[in-house]
């Protein structure tokens, strides 16, 4: 079954300032997919995200993306802005904090709409409920005149995915969305977002450090490390079959229940 | 946690540069008597209204008396009472904080309703009431100025001995069965020099401003007493006669407070520390 | 909410209590023999006798506490006394005299607002460029010069040199003008500063960079940063009533605007202590009363606050 490409990034140098953050970076991402960007922290996963989005504080110095067939660097600053912003939503670490945390959620996704021409009063309460469906949250009404410091996380999170709906978004950026979550929380979060993908088909590129919720979540994996894109593959190969020593080592040092030093699982990993 | 960040060489040249201007002012003030060209108190019918001259650098007032001595016996004045202000205010007020923020309960309470019922006051409004009532001299402006003056250091060093108290080091120092006057005077009071001295350098341009404002309305200090805010109160009515016995006295005052203003500012910048609005 | 009020209402009445004691003591503790003081400004001249008639009637053979009680009480009541001059109400005097000041400060306040929150939002949106030096170097010169420096220099320039306006005030608005210029001045640079400082603090958090990814428009961002830091600017207003309250002393006195500071100063030149009495405590009550009113308006602008009351 082949699907549709709909991101495209070509040998992609950007980074802040004068300081290249992701070297030389190439990856397509069809409908449907999701995709987990893996490393450790400093390794230039989030700015990739940025990058994508085109926010100003990322410098990009050469490359391409392809986002839907348009050619990004072809477009004005702001033409590119708007088309990235409105195709592709970020979901962040700490929603709270992402969002205003002392205005309803009601006056915010209605000033996210008229930012993108996309509010119209008469049919805002359906296209909420619709919304909200998708990512099985009730009581519209009530959690729109909620502020985000008076909800949870995981609530914070669903409001941020519902907004996406709202948006008609195609791919979600998301930077490490449950790390900031207990780990119930989280684990619904990451249902909702695989849910997500198989009611609606939106696209996801899932930024983490949890090498474990990637392997629950994604159907590729790439891995970085220092800015570059070092392994990239099936989920399922790189978890159990990686080539890359970096890949392997990561891997090696995560922690399992029942066992006490990293040497036995490498042994158990270097089976066939 | 503040980050703190070590200042930029740029903004520690500037901090010296500003540090050394100052402390030229304050020795210019200290030397005044032996830089006067006249006596700065001496009066001549001859002479009133006098534009600048060889004889007298930047002309006369009304009663003959040379400005620029004026003005150097003013910057004494001026600098002087402010800088000693602000000292007394800040030994006491920061001393009362921590006892508050120390000893806590009924010591707490009583020092800091004191405080909040002269912040009551706007601040000028006390100034003038007091040094209007008690009448005019250096000194009742000074106390005018004073008596709510050190309700900022106070406030300020009992927020930071409130958090310093529960830093581990503290709490290891008082485990150890150090007296509280040890631990403040040496473990406490160093950690908090900051913001405290941030506030202090600030508050000379503002005292400054305030003593001049006394003098102008006649409640400061007073003639024949050299003062800035008294020369320009003096000399206003014959400005169009001899401005020079206004913009003397006016260019010294702003000169002096806008160094003064600029080095608290850089002071802040160095220390990375915020001060209270 | 209005458990919160009716603490705060129960904590100005404490403030005013004390404010009231210290204000009275002040005169108590001034120099000079209080009965001396009143025919000394009604320019009558002093015999024992009427000295001692003078003192039995202004009660200052009572201890100081009965004193003082017996003002406050009369104080409740709206009635401050009679001034020394010229035996008037004191009360009367200055309800004549605050419309004047209001008159002055509003228009201030307005005129400062209006130049200061357009200069912040530009250098905080555009920081460390050369507009941002450029309209900080302004504000601190305006911080730096004292009020009545300001006053006098205005009139230099406007008044002696350009012949533009009018020296001595009169009540229609070209006489406004100078007083205004010279209150605004100092709090229009002060508001430029500390507004800023808020608005970049509030566009460095998250919410912001958040909502600019998610592509909302400028306008939008920026009317939640100043939802945001309203708080703080209305901390900051509330605060500039009492320079303004000082601040008209002098301002007035120079430009001759018939408003509370003038009353107080002649009061003080004249020794009628009733008025300068009056005056203290009229203008900590407005300042208590305005900072009430921006700490309850918290409430409504960041409802986090609502909830931790109790405390």
């Amino acid at each position: 079954m082949s699907r549709e490409t709909i991101l495209e990034v070509s040998a992609l140098n950007v980074g802040y300032g004068d300081q290249v953050a992701v070297k030389d970076l190439s990856f397509s991402l069809l409908r449907g997919e999701i995709l987990c960007l893996a490393g450790e922290s400093g390794c230039g996963k989030s700015t990739v995200l940025k990058a994508l989005l085109s926010l100003p504080e990322v410098n990009r110095f050469s490359g391409e993306v392809k986002l839907l067939g348009t050619e990004l660097s072809a477009l004005r600053e702001r033409e590119r802005r708007e088309t990235c912003s409105e195709k592709m939503g970020m979901v962040f670490q700490n929603p709270g904090a992402s969002f205003n945390p002392i205005r309803s959620y009601r006056k915010q996704f209605v000033e996210t709409l008229k930012s993108h021409g996309k509010y119209d009063k008469a049919s805002f309460k359906s296209q909420v409920e619709k919304a909200f469906e998708k990512v099985e949250l009730k009581d519209a009404d009530r959690l729109l005149s909620q502020c985000p410091y008076a909800l949870s996380g995981g609530m914070n999170q669903r409001m941020a995915l519902a907004l996406a709906m709202l948006l008609g978004q195609e791919i979600l950026l998301c930077d490490e969305p449950t790390s900031a979550l207990d780990a119930t929380i989280a684990l619904q979060v990451a249902q909702e977002l695989k849910r997500l993908r198989d009611v609606s088909g939106i696209s996801q590129i899932i930024v983490t450090h949890n090498l474990a919720m990637a392997g629950f979540l994604a159907d590729r994996i790439g891995i970085m490390q220092g800015g570059r894109l070092v392994e990239m593959g099936d989920a399922d190969q790189i978890l159990h079959r990686p080539q890359h020593p970096y890949t392997r080592s990561l891997l090696a040092a995560i922690p399992r229940l029942g066992e006490f030093s990293g040497k036995e699982k490498e042994e158990v990993r270097d089976d066939p | 946690m503040k980050r703190k960040k070590t200042p930029s060489s740029r903004a520690l040249v500037r901090l010296w540069i500003f540090l050394a201007l100052a402390g030229l002012l304050v020795l210019l003030s200290l030397l005044a008597p032996l830089l006067c060209p006249n006596d700065p108190y001496a009066t001549s019918s001859s002479v009133m209204n006098h534009a600048p001259c060889a004889e007298y650098p930047l002309g006369t007032d009304r009663y003959g008396r040379c400005i620029c001595s004026r003005v150097l016996m003013g910057a004494r004045t001026s600098i002087f009472s402010a800088t000693a202000l602000v000292a007394i205010t800040f030994v006491v007020g920061t001393i009362l904080g921590m006892l508050a923020g120390w000893f806590g309960g009924i010591v707490d309470t009583i020092i800091m309703r004191i405080a909040d019922a002269f912040l009551a006051f706007p601040q000028m409004v006390l100034a003038i009431a007091v040094a209007g009532i008690l009448g005019g001299g250096m000194l009742n402006a000074m106390l005018a100025l004073g008596v709510m003056g050190w309700t900022i250091y106070a406030r300020l060093a009992r927020a930071e001995v409130l958090a310093l108290k529960k830093e581990p080091y503290v709490q290891a120092g008082i485990l150890t069965g150090c007296g509280p006057i040890k631990i403040m005077v040496g473990t406490l009071l160093p950690n908090m020099l900051g913001p405290l001295v941030v506030n202090a350098a600030t508050q000379v341009g503002v005292m400054m401003i305030g003593i001049a404002g006394l003098s102008f309305l006649g409640i400061g200090v007073t003639e024949p007493q050299a003062e800035w805010g008294s020369m320009i109160n003096l000399s206003r009515a014959y400005v169009q006669l001899a401005p020079w016995a206004v913009l003397a006295p006016a260019g010294a005052t702003i000169i002096t407070v806008m160094i003064f203003n600029y080095l608290s500012d850089l002071i802040r910048d160095c220390l990375d520390v915020g001060v209270e609005k | 909410m209005g458990r919160y009020i009716g603490k705060r209402v129960l904590h100005v009445a404490w403030i005013m209590l004390a404010v009231s004691f210290l204000t009275f003591l002040l005169s108590y503790l001034s120099p000079g023999d209080a009965a001396m003081k009143k025919l000394n400004a009604q320019g009558v001249a002093v015999s024992e006798e009427v000295l001692e008639k003078t003192r039995e009637s202004m009660g200052l053979n009572r201890s100081f506490l009965v004193q003082y009680g017996d003002w406050a009480w009369h104080a409740l009541r709206f009635d401050l006394g009679t001034s020394y001059k010229d035996g008037f109400p004191v009360a009367e005097k200055l309800l004549k005299g605050l419309k004047n000041t209001a008159m002055l400060a509003v228009s201030s306040i307005l005129l400062s607002l209006l130049v200061s929150l357009p200069f912040a939002f530009l250098c905080a949106l555009k920081k460390d460029s050369w507009l941002d030096h450029l309209i900080r170097l302004f504000s601190f010169m305006g911080n730096s010069l004292p009020n009545f420096l300001i006053s006098v220099l205005l009139v230099y320039f406007l008044c002696v040199r350009a012949k533009l306006l009018p020296v001595v005030a009169n009540k229609s608005l070209s006489g406004l003008i100078l007083p205004c210029l010279a209150l605004s001045i100092p709090i229009c640079s002060r508001f430029i500063r500390q507004f800023r400082a808020e608005l970049l603090e509030q566009l460095g958090k998250p919410y912001v960079a958040g909502a600019r990814a998610r592509g909302v428009k400028s306008r939008y961002v920026l009317w939640n940063v100043l939802h945001n830091a309203s708080i703080s600017i209305l901390t900051i207003i509330g605060l500039s009533v009492g320079t303004l309250l000082g601040g008209s002393v002098v301002i007035e006195t120079i430009f001759r605007w018939p408003g509370l500071g003038k009353l107080a100063m002649d009061a003080i030149t004249n020794r009628d202590y009733p008025v300068i009495q009056g005056f203290v405590l009229l203008s900590s009550l407005i300042y208590v009363t305005v900072n009430l009113i921006t700490d309850v308006s918290y409430h409504l602008i960041d409802p986090r606050l609502r909830e931790g009351e109790g405390e």
